[in-house]
């Protein structure tokens, strides 16, 4: 049995929790997981949860609500009791009383759920629930025991069983506990046990780790699996990428007429590169992504004749396609599992539940191309924030190969602006921007290129400080080609951009950031302070003094280094012209809880620069 | 009562708009690359036709409705026009409604080297899935469809309900070019229609043979052109649906093969299906549940009739919670009174039986939710009612409501949501009144700020914020989803940057109509130049919200309502204001909505005053300029700074 021992930090970190939480949302009094596993076919997982619930913050945990799968996960017993603060029991549910709903946000699925919706009367109340789920050809997991509901909510008592044949080889993954796990045999069956006790709450900051990487959790899987007949093996990330390729070997084939339209639109005689967009150009023109969670459990993509016939497809379907369609002027690409909500899979713990997305990897002249067959309107091998610096299973013959998709560096998600504010007497001005939004910055703006005219003008609005528009004298988003970058070019007459207040006009300096928010106070901060995105937000702005004022008051120049970033103003007067260059820029931050106050005087004192007027005075 | 909840359901139903009767040649189609009336267009409805009339399966008559488009792909951003999305009813229950979906067809044209390929729907990209026991959902997703591509797709479905006539949505998400709607109904059908929306739908009317039913039927046909794509900016309006180019059917009496089956043709007609129903009518009968605790806490006795309500109101709150939904008919009292929670028409129900065993005369208040659209103006309509609130009745002339959805609120504070200028008060089945609710709710604010500058710049100030109405409910709802005083108090103090020295808050879990809060803070000011202080906070919003340059739908605001902040800031010795303020009136026509400013030096202390008043709840897409240039001058005046300097 393989075993991972969570980092000792975590350890530190629960138990000082438990000495400063108080009053939480809800308490797991105990949450038991019985698992039965009679083969790597077929699994019982019982599970009975009691849990008292303070108030209405907490009341969702009053509700039920299972995944399940036609033919492969369906729901044994179920029982449900509601008890008052005075031990009387107010409410049974039956397992009739459950709602059975199919709709969902995939196109196709097999899955369906089954849901009760409970509102308490009063608080505190306390809920129990019985329910067990067979999996018949589905036993990706034997067991997992992640008790801690969410945020909020702290944990009495819990633990897990798990029983298997003998001959079951179990490997086992512990994150953030020290909780022993012990192995016995009993009557020719391996039992393993573990318990979880007193687990303090997490109580939800701002700038945190995400609370699936804070969680404490138990999981088994078989080492060996058989998922829908097909059958693989969890040892290593090595081996299950073998099985994600070996699904998806031999439907790659593409069909004839597709072949010769790749004949027709690449040149061959062009850089490995320029081939490779060509075909990714193909492919954007003739598909689009469709949500489907079907074959093998959702792994299985659709074969790619079909993909090309239909022009639509998942992003397995797609990603076999574009394989398959590359394989054709002899370029080798590689499937890739990855999930776009955690950065991190555990290195030595392989299991289904960490990846939710594939992707293509190409190696390409210089460097590897990372491509998202499901938008392929980004620059081909443009790593998305679903991706960028992501863990991630290229999936290859030889098996699977753990790597981590290179990140982009805060000074390639770069904002930069040009701005003249002409300012008139009335407080008027005529503004010209042209700004440049590269990278993750320029994902931000991509939903807006195909918008609307009066969308994009609306979005604009919203992010800019530009008070009332009378007329766009240029108004134009356009994105520049093959390349994360989007270029916003606007020439606008804007009524009362500045404010006459007598014989004085009060003129904001920097109109791009309307909606830079501050980090609220965050009394006796205990969780660790962690950010991923780091940018740089550069403005040159020129503001052009209207005949019979003058500078009465100038915004301030700063300089200021942090271990987060940087925030440098400079201001400048060229005749009647203020020219003032604001550079900020944002590192991607891991600290200790208590830096989270410097952190936060940082962000107050961009907020306060972004604010900055300057006071024109009558002559 | 089946009907009622089947009603219910029909308001449920979501109806892809229409189509056929294809005009544009599909080469002349292929080949455009925009919409002919709007450039901005990713996709657009060239063609859509909405077919709907009675024929007999055996003894079983049924509606047949058709559903026929020709779409345009123009941008990828209008590819989803080729994923198709539509809701049939498929009670589990052999004794429930069920339509039958028959004749789905899709294609997909495409240009390919001057030739016209098509790729047809096959099974694979149709999928159904079951929405709850009533409904299915069932999705569609056209092969092959790309920029430049024409999709064309039909369906008809059988319908058992043949009182259940889809309504007609004549515009889309997606312009339209042409669009067409035929409605054919026997003659032992009677009916009525209505339509909504601004722009022109031509209608004919003609007396045709049904040679399914042998019954001369009357056959209304509706044609339309070049409507722009529904609005997508709805941020003011409740229901953008309520100003769509629609067209609704509700059939009102059936006298056929000997039976009548008469619905709602007069509005008491309405109110006697309700009150006849035992869903409805029944548990306005229904005994007192919580009896024993009336007269335990001696509420009967007490003298004055509101204070009687207001205890009332109280007892129930301590009992009962509600579960977040709204509803027009009861469900089980015992599995409400057992789980201690309920929609609001349940708890309407208990907290009815509980005002008449005290004494209190009440009755039902029968609305849509502003959400779910207006009440028909011109025709009763039992399918749009989907919700009721309380009237109390303090004596025979004076009304006062209460709903039991507003946990925050109290007697005459409602929701937004249920703040409709048309409901129906039912006093019984017989004798009714219409109310207008917005006349009722509304909403206050009242600020107070005192400040003190010192000469060294230190600026110490208090502020009281009271809320009243519907603004009361809308901050004591705010505050319960907060759950953290502290991170209240940070949002202050960042957003103003001051340092708060003392928070109170008073009211913030009272039965009253009133909540404040009040806090001390101080802050430095730089004083190179002077002072700089900016007086005024924007009422309403923080910001002009309407900053777009046009507006297609109208603007309504949750209530009327007033505003009122008082400053007054005591100067330094030898500290005056730089300069005079300008004061600043602003008045909608009528005085729909006016504004005054002022602010002077006096004695060392300079004081001003900002009030505002929303007298109308509703202001038409026309006013929308005006609207737009109004809080804009508001927000200059209100983002002024004024300069305190030394003689």
């Amino acid at each position: 049995m393989k075993m991972q021992y969570k980092s000792f930090l975590f350890v530190l970190l629960f138990s000082t929790y438990a000495m400063c939480m108080s009053a939480q949302d809800a308490t797991v009094e105990k949450y038991t997981v019985v698992a039965d596993c009679s083969s790597n076919k077929s699994l019982t997982v019982k599970r009975h949860l009691e849990m008292t619930i303070n108030n209405k913050q907490a009341e969702e945990y009053a509700s039920f609500s299972a995944h399940l799968e036609r033919g492969h996960i369906s729901l044994g017993d179920f029982s449900g009791v509601v008890i008052d603060a005075n031990g009387k029991t107010v409410k049974k549910i039956k397992k009739s009383d459950l709602i059975t709903s199919e709709y969902s946000s995939e196109f196709k699925t097999d899955g369906y759920g089954v849901y009760y919706s409970y509102t308490p009367s009063s608080f505190p109340v306390k809920i129990v629930f019985d329910w067990s789920l067979s999996y018949d050809k589905n036993v990706a997991t034997l067991g997992q025991l992640a008790p801690l509901p969410g945020y909020d909510a702290d944990v009495k008592e819990s633990s897990i069983q798990l029983t298997v044949p003998a001959d079951m080889e179990v490997l086992c993954h512990k994150q953030n506990t020290d909780a022993e796990v012990k192995r016995e045999t009993v009557g020719g069956k391996i039992i393993y046990t573990a318990q979880m006790n007193n687990i303090p709450a997490v109580k939800k900051e701002p700038l945190s780790p995400d609370f699936a990487d804070m969680e404490p959790e138990i999981v088994f899987v078989p080492r060996d699996f058989n998922l829908y007949g097909s059958t693989g093996s969890f040892e290593s990330w090595e081996s299950l990428g073998r099985w994600v390729w070996q699904l998806a070997d031999g439907r790659q084939t593409i069909p004839a007429d597709l072949a010769t339209k790749i004949d027709g639109a690449v040149d061959r005689s062009a850089s490995r590169d320029v081939q490779i967009r060509q075909v990714c150009k193909l492919m954007r023109g003739m598909t689009r992504y469709i949500s489907i969670q079907l074959g093998i459990g959702g792994w299985q993509p659709e074969k790619a004749e079909v993909t090309a016939r239909l022009g639509l497809g998942d992003c397995k379907a797609l990603t076999c396609l574009l394989q398959g369609m590359l394989e054709h002027i002899g370029i080798k690409s590689y499937p890739t599992i990855v999930s776009v909500d955690d950065k991190h899979l555990h290195k030595d713990f392989a299991s289904m539940g960490q990846t939710n997305h594939m992707i293509l990897c190409v190696p390409a002249d210089n460097d590897t191309l990372w491509v998202e067959c499901t938008n392929l309107t980004l620059p081909v091998g443009y790593r998305h924030t679903g991706i960028a610096g992501h863990d991630a299973v290229v999936c290859t013959p030889e098996g699977g190969k753990l790597v981590t998709i290179p990140g982009n560096l805060p000074e390639e998600n770069l904002w930069l602006s040009d701005i003249n504010i002409n300012l008139a007497q009335d407080g008027n001005a005529d503004i010209s921007i042209v700004h440049k939004s590269y990278s993750e910055q320029y994902e931000q703006m991509k939903g807006l290129i195909h918008r609307e005219l009066a969308e994009q003008k609306k979005a604009v609005l919203a992010n800019y400080s530009l008070g009332r528009i009378e007329e766009y004298k240029r108004f134009n988003i356009s994105e520049v080609e093959d390349s994360a970058l989007i270029v916003t070019d606007i020439q606008t007459q804007s009524n009362g951009y500045a404010t006459v207040s007598g014989s004085r006009m009060m003129v904001p300096v920097n109109p791009m950031h309307k909606n830079h928010s501050l980090l609220r106070n965050i009394e006796n901060r205990r969780l660790p302070v962690e950010t991923s995105m780091g940018y740089e937000d550069k403005e040159h702005i020129v503001i052009t003094i209207p005949e019979g004022y003058q500078v009465e008051t100038l915004p301030k120049p700063i300089n200021v280094e942090t271990d987060f970033g940087s925030l440098c103003i400079k201001v400048d007067v060229e005749g009647n012209k203020v020219v003032v260059t604001y550079d900020v820029k944002r590192v991607p931050v891991k600290a200790p809880a208590e830096k989270y106050t410097d952190i936060q005087a940082f962000v107050k004192q961009i907020h306060s620069a972004y604010g900055q007027k300057i006071v024109l005075k009558k002559l | 009562m089946k009907r009622i909840t089947f009603y219910l359901l029909a308001c449920l139903w979501v109806v892809t708009s229409a189509a056929q009767s294809v005009d544009t040649p599909l080469e002349d189609a292929l080949k455009s690359s925009s919409c002919p009336f709007d450039n901005e267009a990713s996709a657009y409805v060239i063609s859509s036709d909405f077919d709907i009339c009675m024929r007999a399966r055996g003894q079983q008559d049924f509606l047949c409705i058709t559903q026929t488009k020709r779409i345009k792909i123009l941008k990828e951003n209008g590819l989803d026009a080729a994923n198709v999305e539509f809701l049939i009813n498929d009670d589990e229950s052999a004794s429930g409604f069920h339509d039958e979906l028959v004749d789905l067809k899709a294609v997909a044209y495409n240009l390919e080297d001057g030739k016209t390929v098509s790729t047809k729907l096959t099974k694979e990209t149709i999928s159904k899935q079951r929405l709850n026991s009533k409904l299915v959902a069932v999705r569609f997703v056209i092969p092959n469809v790309k920029v430049g591509s024409v999709i064309n797709y039909s369906y008809q479905i059988y319908r058992e309900a043949i009182f259940d006539v889809p309504e007609w949505l004549a515009q889309d998400y997606y312009p339209v070019g042409y669009a067409h709607c035929s409605i054919q109904l026997p003659g032992y059908v009677g009916y009525y229609y209505e339509q909504t929306g601004c722009h022109r739908i031509d209608m004919q009317k003609k007396e045709v043979d049904n040679n399914s039913l042998h019954t001369k039927d009357m056959l209304f046909d509706f044609t339309c052109q070049s409507l722009p794509a529904l609005p997508k900016n709805t941020d003011f309006t409740y229901c953008p649906m309520d100003y769509a180019d629609k067209i609704i059917f509700e059939v009102s009496e059936i006298y056929h093969r000997g039976i009548r089956r008469s619905f709602a043709r007069k509005q008491e007609d309405v109110n006697r299906i309700l009150f006849d129903s035992s869903v409805f009518g029944g548990r306005l009968k229904q005994k007192n549940p919580l009896k024993d605790e009336m007269a335990a806490l001696g509420i009967a006795a007490i003298p004055d009739v509101m204070e009687r309500a207001k205890a009332t109101i109280l007892l129930l709150k301590s009992k009962l919670r509600w579960n977040g939904k709204y509803n027009l008919v009861g469900t089980s009292l015992s599995k409400v009174l057992k789980e201690g929670s309920g929609d609001n028409a349940d708890l309407n129900f208990v907290l009815m039986s509980m005002l008449k065993d005290a004494g209190v005369d009440c009755y039902p208040v029968v609305m849509s939710r502003r959400s779910r659209g207006a009440l028909p103006v011109n025709r009763p309509s039992i399918d749009a009612l989907n919700t009721f609130v309380v009237a109390i009745a303090e004596n025979p002339t004076t009304m006062h409501y209460y709903d039991c959805s507003a946990e925050n609120g109290c007697i005459d504070v409602l929701p937004a949501e249920l703040n409709v200028s048309r409901a129906f008060l039912l006093y019984s089945s017989r004798k009714y009144e219409e109310v207008n609710l917005q006349s009722v709710v509304n909403q206050r604010s009242n600020v107070t700020l005192a400040l003190e500058l010192s000469a060294d710049g230190t600026l110490k100030g208090t502020r009281r914020n009271t809320f009243s109405g519907l603004a009361a409910l809308k901050f004591r709802n705010m505050w319960s989803e907060k759950n953290d005083s502290t991170a209240f108090v940070a949002d202050i103090e960042d957003a103003n940057n001051i340092s708060i020295e003392h928070f109170n808050t008073k009211g913030m879990t009272d039965f009253s109509p009133t909540v404040s809060y009040d806090y001390g803070f101080t802050s430095q000011q730089d004083g190179s130049n002077g002072y700089y202080i900016k007086p005024f906070a924007m009422p309403v919003f923080d910001a002009n919200p309407f900053t777009a340059e046009e507006s297609s739908l109208p603007v309504e605001f949750p209530s009327v309502g007033s505003y009122v902040m008082s400053v007054d800031i005591k100067l330094p010795e030898g500290y005056h204001l730089a300069e005079p303020y300008e004061p600043v009136s602003l008045a909608f026509p009528e005085n729909a909505m006016t504004c005054k400013i002022i602010l002077q030096e006096t004695n060392s202390r300079v004081q001003g005053n900002c009030r505002m008043n929303i007298n109308k709840v509703y202001f038409g897409v026309e006013d929308y300029p005006l609207l737009r240039e109004f809080f804009d001058v508001l927000e200059k005046a209100c983002s002024k700074m004024i300069v305190i300097t030394k003689d």
